[in-house]
């Protein structure tokens, strides 16, 4: 418990925390405010509708939680890796490990951290991004009866946790990356490296990216703008995802042979820098 | 240092720690020692004291006022506030020692600690370090600054090249390295060398910028006034006398005066010869 709560006053006062949460909300509400405010210029009706997509509710809802999927995971990556690769690079889980510190429960707990602070971060994205979404809606004169559906609302908790759950996936796979990097900027090299390639492989492989830990993560959650949304396959690629509670399973299973990968490296290495 | 802490894993043979077997399983053992490996190590976004309060949160419990009691005693308090990036390398290691003493160790293993500090800072720390030793705790010091071990250490170890060549009190060890040394202009060498060959053989060291010579008479070193007398009864006057031993003669006897191949942080002076 101490070595969570030490992890968790780590991550608060880090400016890495804010700086992610920051871009991903910052991003969010700029292209809300900017699809609100355009989408009256549009050349045809349905660019325009299009446009006032992410602020006509409950659409937006779906739209909201799919940019934090999306985006969220090449960001969770960089976190993730950031936080394990500074451990290495800072020389600060040698402190740890001279103390007599057991390196598996160091490392776990330092990510449970990481996955509370993902869960913060995201709720905080979500509720800020719906304001804006509200705020971009008066700007663009669009109802928001939408805001009370019932339906919506009833499934959005579940959609958010496997939000969360999905995003904590992506960030072990930066934390057990950085691991075995043992550096900081390897470390978010390399997962930016593989988060890109895993979408540039899904052009040739789709097949067989659908079970990669991002593509498994973004189908995990059943927005509806899945593939479509932001942050979806890319490379021009419609990617078969798996059904969503197929998907869940691999989630968790990335996520667990993540951070058993970190654990178990962490275990043998040998500390010299 | 490393394998005393478990950061590293021997591929053979066996560690004690503090009288008794120390393992791969053991790290609770650790509870009992304080380390300060290489660097010190830290997060350069948290203040001092944030820093020492994670650390506490790791390996054996520490007391809450423990931290405070450390910033006091390293002198830190007045910047614990500070973040770490701001601090100099001193400070720096100054934390790092207080990290050292959280859990206030049996056996404190400390690794260049005058590193970075300024005079007063290594007299504090010597004085710190000489304070926990005599309330029966064990410091055991890794450093290439042989005049401030000479100060510090009751038992020295000499290794080179990865091996201990000479374990010791520090009186046995230079005890059996007592010597007079005279600085005298280089013309005068040999003919000082011949007088002196009444008390003791003497050898000559390297040409000084000055023209000068350090040349070393092996004998007690009670016998310094009558080398001098010598010498300026044959008309030959030193500019500057010494005796007794110290630690760095005894090193760069024992160790051949040259680096050792894949020794750390050997300076190669211009004339020596590189292996």
């Amino acid at each position: 418990m101490r070595i969570f709560g030490s992890g968790l006053r780590k991550l608060v006062g880090r400016p890495a925390s804010f700086v992610t949460v920051g871009l991903l909300l910052g991003l969010l509400v700029l292209i809300i405010i900017a699809s609100a405010t355009v989408s009256g210029q549009a050349e045809s009706p349905e660019a325009a509708a299009s446009a006032l997509a992410l602020v006509t509710f409950p659409a937006a809802y779906d739209l909201i939680l799919s940019f934090m999927l999306g985006l969220g995971g090449l960001f969770a990556v960089i976190y993730g890796a950031a936080i394990a690769g500074s451990e290495w690079s800072w020389g600060t889980l040698k402190s740890a490990v001279a103390r007599g510190e057991s390196r598996a429960r160091y490392m776990l707990l330092t990510f449970v951290a990481i996955a509370l602070m993902i869960a913060i971060g995201l709720a905080v994205t979500f509720i800020i991004g719906v304001g804006a979404a509200v705020l971009g809606a008066n700007i663009a004169g669009v109802p928001t009866t939408g805001l009370t559906d019932a339906d919506t609302l009833s499934r959005l908790p579940e959609q958010f946790v496997r939000g969360w759950f999905a995003v904590t996936e992506e960030a072990a796979l930066g934390f057990a990356i950085a691991t075995l990097a043992r550096s900081q900027l390897a470390g978010i090299g390399a997962g930016i490296a593989f988060y890109f390639g895993e979408t540039f492989a899904t052009i040739f492989l789709p097949d067989i990216v659908k079970y990669m830990p991002f593509a498994v993560a973004r189908a995990s959650v059943d927005t509806g703008a899945a593939g479509g949304g932001f942050g979806g396959d890319g490379g021009g690629q419609t990617l078969a995802a798996l059904p969503a509670d197929t998907a869940l399973l691999l989630v968790a299973a990335w996520l667990i042979g993540s951070l058993l990968v970190a654990t178990i490296f962490t275990e043998r290495a040998e500390i010299t820098g | 240092m490393r394998l005393l802490t478990g950061l590293l894993h021997p591929d053979a043979g066996s560690i004690e720690l503090l009288g008794r077997p120390f393992a791969r399983g053991d790290r609770r053992r650790l509870f009992e020692v304080g380390a300060l490996i290489e660097s010190p190590s830290f997060y350069p976004y948290l203040s001092g004291r944030q820093n020492l309060r994670e650390l506490a949160a790791t390996g054996a419990t520490v007391p809450k006022t423990r931290v405070e009691e450390l910033l006091e005693l390293v002198g830190l308090r007045d910047r614990a506030t500070d973040k770490l990036s701001g601090y100099s390398l001193g400070m720096k290691q100054r934390l790092g020692i207080a990290g050292a003493l959280l859990s206030d160790p049996k056996l404190l293993l400390l690794d260049e600690p005058a590193n970075g500090l300024d005079p007063a800072g290594i007299v504090a720390m010597r004085e710190t370090l000489r304070h926990l030793a005599s309330i029966g705790k064990t410091v055991f010091v890794s450093s290439h600054l042989l005049a401030e071990v000479q100060i510090l250490a009751d038992v020295v170890g000499i290794i080179a090249s990865g091996r201990l060549v000479r374990e010791g009190t520090m009186q046995e060890l230079l005890g059996s390295e007592e010597v007079v040394r005279v600085r005298l202009p280089r013309n005068d060498v040999t003919r000082a060398t011949d007088v002196l060959v009444a008390i003791a053989p003497a050898t000559a060291g390297p040409d000084l910028d000055d023209g000068h010579v350090w040349l070393s008479v092996h004998t007690l070193p009670d016998r310094a006034a009558e080398v001098n007398r010598l010498l300026a009864e044959s008309g030959i006057y030193a500019s500057g006398l010494e005796s007794g031993s110290d630690l760095e003669m005894l090193f760069l006897e024992l160790t051949g005066g040259a680096s050792q191949p894949g020794s750390e942080g050997t300076f190669q002076g211009i004339g020596t010869p590189v292996a």
